[in-house]
């Protein structure tokens, strides 16, 4: 209660709402207090009142307009609110998404790596190994036939075949072992 | 807004209330074009807005707490205006450029309710015009404004004694 307060004993209150009444509400049996009090308010309304003359067909137009281009988002809304299982399905599905990624990766994805293993290209002294794919035709290196060319190139074809098939380890593991026997090789007898 | 019965709703909207909600919006920012903006502003917040007025009832009083809200606003940003012949002019008749009793009476009629208006502090030109526009019980509108009962009704009771010896003063 700030210091515009005043104690209003119920009379008080009536007088004022009944000289405050919207302006087309009978009054009667008011007392010459809430007349001249009466008077004054419809005084003022009556002032406002002459100018408030204004189109209302221009304000219903501006307003059609302008709500025209804000429809959509109260159909939007309606929308989402006819189908209230969205957002809990949709989370649902997210986490079942993410469980199913999850146990991929696990199944297909862990191989042992062995951190010793070098690229064969990194040692020095290592031929250039010619490009191949699945159809390669073995007389292009008829020139170069020694028996570690032909390794070398067998090993790389499987590792090739390997990069196009699904990731197992088996295949991976047994590709890294004779790749380890190659180097083996290279280090001790071709060098 | 594309069913013919929501237009019709709007459409029986503006008739029935949009000179009230103007009248109110006139007291605060006192320029018509202003008004006008706010009138547009009121109508499209409630209109968007309608499926929370329905829960709530009555029309009028729905708009009125509307265009109270966005006055108030526009007045803190703007600060209070005064009224004046170019800001005025544009309500009054067209033929009163021609007719020079008009003119008279269109001035006498400013100057009245620029008294009027000078005479009611924001709060009691609120609580009086949203009583008189918007028929709201003093509960409400001290609801509304977020203040106590009976600082509302002091407010209302100040303000008319204030306006009744602007009436006195003119008899006089």
């Amino acid at each position: 209660m700030n210091e515009a307060d005043q104690n209003f004993l119920p009379d008080d209150v009536e007088r004022l709402t009944r000289a405050t009444a919207p302006p087309d509400a009978t009054a009667t049996d008011l007392d010459a207090e809430t007349l001249a009090l009466r008077d004054g308010f419809l005084r003022l309304g009556e002032l406002l009142d002459q100018a408030a003359e204004f189109d209302e067909a221009a304000l219903l137009a501006k307003l059609n307009h302008s709500l025209q281009s804000e429809a959509p988002a109260p159909a939007r809304r309606e929308k989402q609110k006819q189908r209230p299982w969205i957002l809990p399905a949709s989370i649902v599905g997210g986490v079942v998404a993410a469980a199913i990624i999850l146990l991929l990766c696990q199944t297909f994805f862990t191989f042992d790596f062995d951190p010793d293993i070098k690229p064969i290209a990194n040692l020095p002294g290592t031929k250039t190994i010619p490009e191949v794919d699945s159809n390669l035709d073995m007389t292009g290196f008829a020139p170069w036939r020694d028996v570690l060319d032909e390794r070398l190139t067998m090993a790389q074809i499987r590792m090739q075949e390997a990069s196009h098939l699904p990731l197992r380890r088996t295949s991976l593991i047994s590709a890294a072992e004779e790749m380890r026997a190659m180097q083996h090789e290279l280090n001790t007898s071709s060098l | 807004m594309t069913a013919p019965h929501e237009e019709n709703r709007l459409q029986r909207w503006v008739r029935e209330h949009s000179r009230a909600v103007r009248g109110y919006l006139l007291a605060f920012v006192r320029r018509p074009q202003d008004a006008d903006d706010l009138l547009q502003e009121v109508f499209r917040k409630a209109w968007l807005a309608r499926d929370r007025y329905e829960e709530r009832g009555q029309e009028r009083a729905y708009l009125m707490r509307i265009a109270d809200r966005l006055a108030c606003d526009r007045l803190r940003k703007k600060g209070e205006v005064q009224l004046d012949d170019a800001g005025w002019s544009a309500v009054e008749p067209a033929t009163a450029e021609m007719d020079p009793a008009a003119i008279l009476e269109g001035a006498e009629w400013r100057s009245e309710l620029q008294g009027a208006l000078e005479l009611l502090s924001e709060q009691q030109r609120r609580v009086l015009l949203l009583r008189y526009y918007g028929g709201l019980e003093f509960a409400a509108i001290a609801e509304q404004l977020s203040l106590p009962l009976g600082t509302v009704l002091s407010h209302g009771h100040r303000g008319l004694a204030a306006l009744r010896k602007l009436l006195t003063k003119e008899e006089t």
